[in-house]
């Protein structure tokens, strides 16, 4: 039976076996896959769990359940190992992670260790991972079922797992909108943060175009300066030494650069110079009292040690000092003038009043003067021209001669959408991930700097979560083409909300107005509450749409106590419609603009409005009066609005809120009693729900002072009572 | 019926002085296939297949290789123009290896290892060969980013200068010197070795220098470029070589 | 008799097994020359050889490893394209799911990979070992012919299966090999005299090679047919052919 030579069946029997070994090390290999032991160690811990339900079930003697768990253990227990899949036809994407991932949509392994976590928060049932998969928001490769291979950490895969931080880079890649988005707070604040730092001063991104360079321009510097020589070479060289807080960064330039950008900016055309103002009869205490009066105080830090409301504000510490009192009072007279885009804006103040206040300013003087510029006769203008268009100065600032110049900084888009292998690491150690690059960056904007490549950003302050919000922001950029069904684009309404926020956050309004669970800013200087301008909270949902719409484009007194004014911001009618709708989609009120039919003033209830206004004695702190005069012999911290402007001015929705839970609506320093609920919300009065409604019908249809209405009711009864029987008719 | 004479490995020898090719011919092959599979088995379950990103269109790799097989021909456009080295060698290696049966008109040393009894055929293809898997080597190993020259110490991410000063012949120096190298090649050959065009008849003897001379063309052309920095040794309106 | 050959006897005699090997099994020179004549596959041997033929020293089995080489490829060729797209949509995705979901798909990726260029190996080891021995003197002139076509296929077999996984690697590749082709003279778009026919980028061999003006899903789908039919079917003819003129030009070569 045996063949061949001894040799020959020698080497049969030696490399048979062999052969056969390798087989078995291929068979083995294909059997002991990773993914097989997560699943493994998943069945044990799903077993556990279910058998400490069936438990539970049987305690509670719960037959149903009891058999429910009973099936799930039997179930679990015979499923063979498997690879997991969800396959996305129209984007072609085979997700692989819940292979490993199996608790992924299991309420039992909310608190088991990872792998098998489920997914936190509400996101998994607004988004059915049947139909978006894994790696549509976190990345990573989701053909693969290894570790490594499935994170992404692989040479062949560009785009690895996005950390939690950086997760809601990718809401925009399907929705249109980050404002008024429920889950992408981070990225909304990455949002916001972008805007409000000024970044898309240097840094182009689609969509932000549209925006005024909000520096102050620099071509007419030499009719705003009383030393415009030293005062911009000290500027340039350390601004945060003359303003801390200020918005321009330091640029870290030597003593030639700052002088011959200096040397050019002062050969720039100063423009007409403003009118000569006389100062005479002014005086500076009256324009102290009238700055705090008239609000200034709610945009302006005055002191050194003050920080400043907010980074695009200037601080005035040292205002007497830098600029000229002639500029001073035309500026305050209309800002526009001298700079066309301008966030300040026109307050209402009788000429004597505004040189009162220049008066004022011009006492704030520098503590120590400014140290003096060099000569800068030996520098070349056209070398500061140059180094302006080097760092790009005129992104922030309007300089002539720039006014067509493009950046030429990476367009945000771009860099979002490159590899990471054409990023430059430079000599760092960073790790070669896109948001590693970017937090070394933000912290130290020059790091990957060479002797080659000189890099222009320049520091910026940011805490560690600022950092985050914009590095999601940054990597929200980077948005794949996806099918059209996954695409959500921006309601109008959400559109409007990202205006409004923007536009809040550049105007200010906190700086004399409640918002968003802040002071204003002039509650620390006004102590009188009643003096200070109403709250924003909610205002979306209380004012009328077209009443908010009038009164932003052209400011009417509602308040007559008020001292200070609201100022005219000159809003396009664009500007105004958005922070309508924008206020109102914060507020969830999808239609702000109200019209209230007059059918839908049913007459009874109108009339049993009336009187029960009466007996609830509103006019005890609200006027009702037509010409809106203030009542005699009133103290004014004790009044209120003056109702008769309610129909025009008010959501009946938001006033049958207000009449219920006051505290609630309005904050817990409104002066509003609890008239028919108490503040737990127990009624106080028979009927609260017909007095409020019948109360706002009142509201929206009062066209005379409550009195009024009642004498002419009175009237029309008695002449109806009068009329009933004509004794002059009657045969006895 | 088993035989009695036994060779000395243990087959059994029959008339004739052959062999039973059943067993021993299909065991052997069965072994050979058997060692290769082993081979085989150990490589792919050691090591895996490379796999890169996907194919990006808009991103050239560098450098971009051809398979290793070809990247002989591609060391070979270093020196030589496109159509050259792509086409034009490639269809001479061809052709020249389906010529040699009926060039070779020896008959000496057929069906055994050989080297003393035919020098020149074993020591010219010997040469091409060496020649071909030395071009494969440097292509592979030894280029990187734009096809520069990189040790394998040598770090691919610094760049290299691609500047060389290179020249070329005049026409009315190439032409005569490729004229000389063929036709010299031809004489001289004759001159040395008379029993060479004798032996192989006029026109293979032609063909057989001639393909000779274009085989070696290559290094020394490669040798002109390292060394004297010549581009092109024949510059014509139509082509270059 | 021992159980084992009890064992033996009663399946080799068994009318099941005569009806498909025909033969008996005992070691007889009658059995070992109808093992060699009655099966399909082995009576391309003929049913004795000169003894130095059988000598591993002398050819080193590298014809035939290249033959095993090129069924290994066949077959694992053949469990790959159970899982394999030819369209740029799918292509490398399919690679991923071959990678890390299909079972033994990494093992069999390899195996078809290294096989190749084991084959290539070979080929041209097998070429130089004919050259060393002579063997392509007469009457074998036209079976060297017919190995460097064969050998010429099996570069080509390579490189259309090189573009298969649609990578970088395999892109650019192709991309350079076949712009290579497009300096061809007389056809190619770049090469000298391509006025003296009219090659155009849209119809030169370049074109021809990739059905379109760029490596793209065409030049994907016309490499893979070109590498699992076309040039496989030609290579079994051509293989047909050498094996024959082998058997008929007396086998291996010897000394005269």
């Amino acid at each position: 039976m045996m063949r061949g030579t001894p040799l020959m069946r020698l080497a049969l029997a030696i490399l048979s076996p062999i052969f056969l070994l390798l087989c078995v090390v291929a068979i083995h290999s294909e059997e002991t896959r990773p993914w097989m032991r997560y699943q493994e160690e998943f069945k044990t811990l799903y077993i556990d769990r279910a058998a400490a339900q069936l438990r539970a079930a049987e305690a509670r003697q719960n037959a149903a359940e009891a058999a429910r768990w009973q099936r799930v253990i039997a179930e679990v227990s015979a499923a063979p190992p498997a690879i997991a899949q969800t396959y996305l036809e129209d984007v072609k994407i085979a997700d692989r992670c819940v292979t490993c991932h199996q608790g992924i949509d299991n309420p039992l392994f909310q608190d088991a260790p990872q792998p098998f976590r489920s997914h936190s928060g509400p996101l998994l049932q607004q988004h059915d991972p049947s139909r978006f998969g894994c790696t549509l928001c976190h990345q990573g490769q989701g053909a693969a079922t290894t570790v490594e291979g499935g994170h992404g950490r692989e040479a062949n895969w560009s785009s690895p797992l996005l950390p939690a931080a950086y997760v809601q880079a990718s809401c925009a890649r399907c929705h249109g909108a980050v404002h008024g988005l429920r889950g992408a707070d981070g990225l909304r604040r990455g949002a916001d943060l972008f805007m409000e730092k000024g970044c898309y001063g240097c840094h182009d991104v689609k969509g932000i175009t549209y925006l005024p360079k909000f520096g102050p321009p620099l071509t007419p510097l030499r009719s705003k300066l009383t030393d415009a020589r030293s005062w911009v070479y000290a500027w340039i060289k350390d601004p945060q030494r003359i303003s801390p807080d200020t918005l321009m960064p330091h640029f870290e330039l030597d003593d030639d650069a700052a002088g011959k950008i200096t040397a050019f900016l002062l050969t720039l055309p100063p423009g007409k110079a403003p009118d000569r103002v006389a100062l005479d009869g002014a005086a500076p205490e009256d324009g102290k009292r009238l700055f705090t009066e008239r609000g200034c105080r709610g945009c302006h830090a005055l002191t050194p040690d003050e920080h400043s409301v907010s980074p695009r504000v200037p601080h005035l510490a040292g205002i007497g000092s830098k600029v000229t009192a002639d500029w001073l009072d035309q500026w305050i007279a209309n800002p526009k003038t001298y700079n066309p885009d301008t966030a300040m804006p026109k307050v209402e103040l009788t000429p004597d009043e505004r040189r009162a206040i220049v008066a004022y300013l011009l006492t704030l003087t520098r503590a120590e003067p400014l140290p003096p510029a060099p000569d800068l006769s030996r520098f070349n203008p056209q070398d500061g021209k140059q180094l302006i268009r080097r760092y790009e100065c005129f992104g922030c600032h309007a300089i002539e001669g720039f006014e067509r110049t493009r950046l030429s900084v990476p367009d945000l888009g771009e860099f979002a959408r490159k590899p990471v292998a054409e990023l430059d690491f430079g000599r760092t150690g960073v790790p070669r991930t896109k948001w590693d690059w970017l937090e070394r960056k933000l912290r130290e904007p020059r790091a990957y700097e060479s002797e080659k490549i000189q890099l222009l950003m320049p520091t910026l302050s940011l805490t560690a979560d600022e950092r985050h919000a914009l590095i999601t922001y940054v990597l929200a950029f980077d948005v794949p083409t996806l099918p059209v069904r996954y695409t959500v684009p921006a309601t109008p309404a959400q559109r409007a909300l990202r205006e409004q926020t923007w536009m809040v956050a550049h105007l200010n309004c906190n700086g004399c107005h409640r918002l968003d669970g802040h002071e204003p800013h002039l509650a620390r200087s006004i102590e009188r509450k009643n003096l200070i301008p109403p709250s924003l909270e909610g205002v979306g949902a209380r004012l009328q749409g077209q009443y908010m719409y009038q009164f932003l484009l052209e400011p009417k007194a509602v308040r007559p106590w008020l001292q200070m004014r609201m100022p005219v911001f000159g809003f396009t009618e664009a500007q105004a419609r958005a922070l309508v709708e924008g206020f109102g989609a914060a507020t969830g009120v999808s239609n702000p603009y109200t019209y209230v039919a007059k059918e839908a003033i049913a007459q009874e209830h109108f009339q049993r409005g009336v009187r029960r206004f009466r007996h609830y004695k509103c006019v005890q702190c609200h006027p009702t009066s037509i010409d809106q005069g203030l009542p005699e012999g009133v103290d004014p911290e004790d009044l209120s609005i003056n109702l008769m402007l309610a129909k025009t001015r008010l959501r009946p929705e938001w006033i049958k809120d207000f009449l219920a839970r006051p505290k609630q609506i309005a904050g817990p320093q409104t002066r509003m009693p609890a008239v028919f609920y108490t503040v737990e919300g127990t009624p106080k009065v028979e009927r609260p729900v017909d007095d409020i409604a019948d109360i706002t019908t009142y509201m929206m249809g009062m066209v005379d002072p409550p009195e009024v209405t009642l004498q002419a009711e009175e009237d029309a009864k008695k002449a109806a009572q009068e009329q009933q029987v004509d004794w002059s008719a009657v045969e006895y | 019926m088993t035989d009695s004479r036994k060779g000395h490995d243990d087959v059994p020898v029959l008339r004739g002085g052959e062999v039973p090719v059943f067993p021993y011919l299909v065991l052997k092959e069965f072994l050979a296939a058997l060692v290769i599979s082993i081979l085989l088995l150990i490589w792919s379950l050691a090591q895996n297949a490379p796999l890169l990103p996907e194919a990006n269109p808009g991103k050239t790799e560098n450098p971009a290789k051809a398979p290793w097989y070809f990247v002989g021909l591609q060391e070979l456009l270093v020196y030589f123009d496109p159509w050259i080295a792509g086409v034009g060698i490639p269809t001479l290696i061809i052709a020249g290896l389906m010529a040699i049966p009926y060039l070779d008109t020896s008959r000496g040393a057929t069906g055994q290892y050989t080297f003393h009894a035919r020098r020149a055929a074993i020591g010219h293809f010997v040469l091409g060969f060496v020649l071909w898997w030395v071009l494969i080597a440097i292509g592979q190993f030894l280029r990187g980013p734009n096809w520069q020259f990189y040790w394998p110490w040598q770090d691919w991410s610094v760049a290299k200068s691609a500047d060389e000063q290179l020249w070329s012949f005049p026409w009315w120096v190439g032409l005569p010197l490729l004229v000389a190298y063929f036709a010299g090649g031809l004489a001289l050959a004759r001159r040395r070795w008379p029993w060479l065009p004798a032996g192989l008849g006029r026109g293979r003897y032609r063909l057989v220098i001639v393909l000779t001379l274009l085989m070696y063309a290559v290094p020394i052309k490669i040798v002109l470029r390292l060394l004297l920095g010549v581009k092109y040794v024949l510059v014509t309106p139509w082509f270059n070589i | 008799m021992s159980p084992v050959q009890r064992l033996q006897r009663t399946i080799t005699t068994s009318h099941l097994y005569r009806s498909i090997f025909r033969h008996e099994y005992a070691d007889t020179a009658r059995n070992r020359a109808l093992e060699i004549t009655s099966n399909v596959f082995l009576h391309l041997h003929p049913v004795t050889i000169p003894r130095h033929a059988l000598r591993v020293s002398y050819t080193f089995c590298l014809g035939g490893l290249t033959f095993f080489l090129f069924l290994v490829e066949t077959l694992t060729g053949l469990l790959l394209m159970f899982y394999y797209r030819p369209v740029p949509e799918y292509a490398y995705a399919d690679m991923k799911t071959l990678e890390y979901a299909v079972q033994f798909g990494v093992v069999l990726r390899n195996l078809h990979r290294w096989g190749a260029h084991l084959m290539v190996v070979c080929v041209m080891l097998h070429m130089l070992r004919v050259f060393l021995t002579g063997s392509y003197r007469p009457p074998r002139e036209f079976n060297w012919v017919v190995g460097v076509s064969l050998l010429v296929l099996t570069l080509l077999l390579s490189f259309t299966g090189y573009l298969l996984p649609w990578d970088q690697l395999a892109f650019w590749a192709v991309t350079v090999g076949t712009n290579m082709a497009a300096a061809t003279p007389f056809v190619g778009a770049e090469g000298p005299f391509r006025d003296v026919l009219g090659a155009t980028a849209l119809n030169d061999v370049r074109f021809l090679l990739l059905g379109d003006m760029k490596v793209g899903s065409n030049a994907l789908l016309r490499f893979y047919v070109l590498h699992c039919v076309g040039l496989p079917l030609v290579a079994v003819v051509l293989m047909m052919v050498h094996f024959w003129r082998v058997r008929k030009d007396g086998g291996i070569s010897r000394p005269l």
